[in-house]
């Protein structure tokens, strides 16, 4: 099988499954979904371990682009599976449910098509088009929120890739071909409208990623859309997006404005990362919680492949266990959504004694993807620090360090209270004052029996708060290797 | 076949500057329909523009180029914007906006003057035409639009104007930019309109809009 | 041929013109508008008999005005008559008094003749009056702006503000004619000239007290002086039609020739013009609606970013750096 044929099944196997889900007949969508999910698991699977780089027809293939379809086409796999979880819980939907699971093929689609090609100019065609395709899912459960954290999320980030596109366009115009593999080995033609498309490359594409100021649309869009989507958004779109980023990056590397354009980005990145560890700890929802520690983790990300060296073998670990443990803890909160109805902290006391496993998984994916040791989120951290130190960057070292500590203990912070919090809400307590109104007792459920929790909710996090452990293991030394060679 | 445009220059300015109009007139609009309306003129003007530098250079790419953009942004998507209007009289003008509308066309001059002023200073000594300014305005202005309105149409045509900005950008910088990806780009843009389109006919289906709803969505 | 006689010659045909053919242009204003109306309307030389009533009548005075009240006409009236001494009307070529005022000099004494006016119509202390001056004085105050920035963007386009060099450029450069600025500049001057002539949809002449605003300044005017002031009225419309006309509009068809007969033939040319025009304002004024009143602010706002952005044009099209 030639490295073209496994691309088109990796970028085929959604785009069908996609046609299938519209067949009107009970349960296809599902299981096509799952089997093409997993069909295109398989085909990058194949092609991470046995395709060499390079150019296939309209392709190109190299390590990030292994390793990002190989999450992507991974984080589908298990959204998807739990989406047959989640979606029995909602009931007025604003789209068929055959339609949900055609635009999220859809979306993987594009997704997988904007980290293979090689044109410059599809991989903005392919970012903006999981705007269009994404749009609706957040809509999905067709409240005035949901709706309009919807069309948030489309206006701004369509606004924000035009920029982008710009880009794209002074790219050409200066080098007179988009095709990524050319444009490599091909130095700067004009280097100041090079630069300028690499500024233009950060705010556009940095509005998809999250990257502050252009981020208002994230948190309301994670927050809104149903657990499943948060968590593709969240572990592999945003990736994606400064996947994109970074194909315009690399380009100039080596000439004489790389610094100032390094030192922007890496400005961008922090600023990003700072905003979010300081609002994660004041968040009174914890979905939008969970957003911005994914805007930290980007933000982290951006500096990682600003700095290069080691910072880039760290943002690629990063952005791997990033997306396993998010999306982990995305998965887990849908639990606890599609259990309490509610995305307020405060209504959520004590998860521990309800959802067991629940409870223990949110809180060790949140610890996972602030960075606690054994998991792979921290192997990247420490990978981008270490190349910060590296580079004789002490005082990004230390805010870098400060961010980590402060999106750490706002984040653990909250989750531990509301998962290990005493189980006593406003009403127990009253009903135990006015003993005339304990009939209405905590949403009439028993406060202390832990409930029976649903098989499929519980394993598809697991095994994914289990990948991002083993990357973290299976990492550990790599990285010992690469940070001991730094001396 | 080379065919020589008279006044090539003077056409070219002068529908650059009815583009830039057209964009201040929506800015001086508190109703959707006109609005709608000025971003097909404003598409067509577009159009026109890609013709007669078809016309100049003779490269067939810019024919297909403007018979895409004519069709699509000219006819396409001012008829889907139209269609919902239909549907929704009660929207079709923005609230709280008539009184402010004749400030905004100056803010959008403002804004003209600032991007032309940056533009010149940081992008142009790269360029050899100086008539890249304009859509870069263009863009500006576009951004001008979503920022200021609260209607969900007016918002989408401050879109399109900002894509209508970077196709004339690409026209006049990046001629010979793969048409596949002219195309497709068009067909991506058009996704945008039709998903805002549903979404904005979901919005109105809410019709009060409560502080306590939305302020789930702040923080 | 160019002695100063037949220059002097030239120079008296000019203001005969500008005198004697004003009240003709407003009388033909009137009749095609009660023609598109289906009325038979007045004779077009109804302004002549008018004038002529009103100059064989004696003048009532307001007993509270002062003698200002009196003078403002006539100074009006001279102002008109000095602008109508330099700009382009039967020549291409300037006239002895051309040095006098510029195209922005000529624009501030347009503005002094209505600041006189304004405050005789104060001076007059009646309601009507000072209503309508009041109103004048909010809406000039945003039609000066736009009339200073039409004569930058004209001075950036020839380095000078004098309205014959204009006039020659533009006749002879057709990229220039045809270029983004100038066509802004004209759409800008029209709206302009449709404000300060008084013409829908800005204001319905007449005595219609909600809409009124030249009519109400000179309400109190009567015999001589009311003659005086409608006869400055009439010079200030064909001035500014002739202006707009021979050095934007149309540059052409004014003989280069420098004797009686080229005089002449340029005022038959610049009669047919203005017939033209006539025709496209009379359109205009029967079909659009009179704006509200604080509607006419938008309306000046939008030819003031009219000339503000044919300024901008020149740079944006790179024609100025």
């Amino acid at each position: 099988m030639g490295p073209e044929f496994l691309l088109l099944i990796l970028l085929g196997a959604p785009l069908s499954g996609a046609l299938i889900s519209l067949l009107p007949k009970k349960g296809v969508e599902m299981v096509s979904s799952l089997v093409m999910a997993a069909i295109s698991v398989t085909a990058s699977l194949i092609i991470l371990i046995s395709e060499p780089s390079g150019t296939y027809g309209y392709f190109y293939v190299d390590g990030l682009t292994r390793i990002m379809s190989i999450t992507i086409s991974a984080i589908f796999l298990t959204s998807v599976a739990y989406s047959i979880f989640y979606l029995k819980r909602i009931k007025e939907s604003f789209l068929r449910f055959r339609w949900y699971y055609c635009l999220m093929n859809l979306f993987a689609f594009t997704m997988l098509l904007a980290v293979t090609v090689n044109d410059l100019g599809f991989v903005w065609l392919a970012v903006e088009a999981t705007t269009v395709t994404s749009a609706l899912l957040i809509a999905l459960e067709r409240e005035r929120t949901s709706i309009e954290a919807a069309w948030r999320y489309t206006l701004i980030v369509s606004a924000g890739l035009v920029i982008s596109l710009l880009s794209v366009i002074f790219v050409f115009s200066s080098q007179g071909t988009l095709q990524f593999s050319t444009l490599l080995h091909q130095p700067p033609k004009n280097l100041m409208i090079m630069s300028m498309a690499v500024g233009f490359a950060l705010v556009g594409y940095g509005t998809k990623a999250g990257i502050a100021p252009m981020h208002a649309w994230l948190p309301d869009a994670h927050s809104e859309a149903p657990s499943p989507i948060s968590a593709m958004f969240s572990a592999v779109l945003l990736p994606t997006s400064l996947y994109a980023f970074s194909r315009t990056f690399v380009l100039l590397q080596g000439t004489t404005t790389f610094a100032d354009l390094q030192n922007l980005v890496i400005g961008f990145g922090v600023m990003t990362s700072l905003i979010a560890a300081i609002i994660i700890g004041h968040q009174r929802n914890y979905k939008r919680m969970l957003a911005y520690s994914s805007m930290e983790n980007m933000g982290i990300i951006l500096v990682g492949i600003a700095l290069g060296g080691i910072g880039i073998l760290g943002a690629i670990i990063q952005i791997v266990s990033h997306a396993f443990a998010k999306s982990a803890a995305f998965y887990s909160s849908g639990n606890m959504v599609a259990e309490y109805n509610t995305t307020k902290m405060s209504d959520i006391q004590g998860v521990i004694h309800r959802l067991k496993s629940t409870g223990y998984l949110f809180t060790l994916s949140c610890l996972s993807v602030t960075g606690a040791p054994p998991f792979g989120v921290f192997l990247g951290e420490f990978m981008i620090m270490s190349q910060a130190m590296l580079s004789g960057n002490f005082l990004l070292t230390i805010i870098l360090a400060v961010i980590y500590i402060y999106a750490f203990i706002g984040l653990n912070r909250q989750t531990t209270l509301m998962v290990f919090g005493q189980q006593t809400n406003v009403s127990t307590e009253e009903s135990s004052q006015n003993s005339t109104l304990s009939v209405h007792d905590y949403e009439g459920k028993s406060i202390s029996k832990p409930k029976k929790e649903n098989r499929l909710s519980i394993l598809i996090p697991m095994i994914n708060l289990g990948i991002s452990l083993v990357i973290g293991i299976y990492m550990f030394p790599i990285f010992l290797h690469a940070v001991s060679g730094m001396k | 076949m080379v065919f020589v445009v008279p006044f090539y220059e003077e056409i070219v300015g002068f529908l650059g500057i009815s583009v830039l109009l057209s964009s201040l007139y929506m800015q001086g609009q508190s109703f959707v329909d006109p609005t709608i309306r000025a971003i097909a003129i404003q598409s067509l003007l577009i159009t026109a523009l890609i013709v007669i530098l078809f016309l100049h250079t003779d490269d067939l790419n810019l024919l297909y180029l403007a018979i895409i953009t004519g069709v699509m942004r000219g006819i396409v998507f001012p008829l889907v914007m139209l269609y919902q209007v239909k549907h929704f009289r009660h929207k079709l003008r923005e609230t709280g906006t008539s009184q402010k509308t004749p400030s905004l066309v100056l803010t959008g001059i403002i804004i003209i003057i600032i991007g032309y002023a940056i533009f010149k200073s940081v992008v142009l000594p790269y360029f050899s035409n100086p008539e890249i300014s304009i859509p870069f305005v263009l863009l500006l202005l576009g951004f001008l639009l979503i920022i200021t309105r609260k209607n969900s149409l007016t918002q989408m045509c401050g879109y399109i104007q900002e894509e209508n900005g970077i196709l004339y950008m690409g026209a006049l910088i990046a001629p010979g930019i793969q048409l596949l990806t002219e195309f497709a780009v068009v067909l991506d843009v058009m996704g945008v309109v039709i998903i805002g389109v549903i979404l904005s006919a979901q919005r109105d289906a809410f019709k009060t809009l409560e502080p306590s709803d939305l302020d789930q969505l702040s923080g | 041929m160019s002695d100063p006689i037949t220059l002097q010659l030239i120079n008296i045909i000019q203001i005969g013109t500008v005198l004697f053919l004003s009240p003709l242009i407003a009388g033909i204003i009137n009749r095609l508008k009660s023609m598109i109306e289906s009325k038979h309307g007045p004779s077009i030389f109804q302004p002549y008999y008018d004038l002529s009533k009103l100059l064989r009548k004696e003048v009532v005075v307001p007993e509270k005005s002062s003698s200002f009240f009196v003078i403002a006409p006539l100074v009006s009236f001279v102002a008109y008559l000095v602008i109508s001494l330099v700009v382009p009307i039967v020549t291409p070529y300037p006239l002895p008094y051309g040095i006098l005022l510029d195209l922005l000099g000529g624009a501030l004494m347009f503005g002094f003749a209505g600041v006189i006016s304004i405050i005789a119509a104060i001076d007059a202390r009646t309601n009507y009056s000072t209503m309508g001056a009041s109103r004048s004085a909010s809406f000039t105050a945003l039609a000066e702006p736009t009339l200073i920035m039409i004569f930058i963007a004209v001075a950036m386009i020839t380095g000078t503000n004098n309205p014959y060099t204009t006039n020659n450029l533009l006749a002879s450069s057709a990229s220039w004619y045809l270029s983004a600025t100038h066509i802004l500049v004209m759409a800008a001057f029209f709206m302009l000239i449709l404000v300060e002539t008084g013409r829908l949809p800005v204001e319905s002449s007449g005595l219609v007290e909600f809409g009124m605003i030249d009519d109400a300044k000179v309400i109190e005017y009567s015999g001589k002086l009311l003659a005086i002031s409608r006869w400055g009225g009439y010079m200030k419309q064909f001035l500014l039609m002739a202006v707009f006309l021979n050095v934007f509009v149309i540059p052409w068809w004014m003989s280069g020739d420098v004797s009686v007969t080229g005089a002449l033939y340029s005022v038959g040319t610049l009669f047919f013009k203005l017939l033209a025009l006539i025709v496209i304002i009379v359109i205009i004024e029967e079909t659009f609606a009179k704006l509200r009143l604080f509607k006419i602010l938008d309306f000046l706002s939008i030819s003031f970013s009219l000339a503000l952005l044919s300024i901008l044009a020149l740079f944006l099209g790179g024609k100025v750096t």
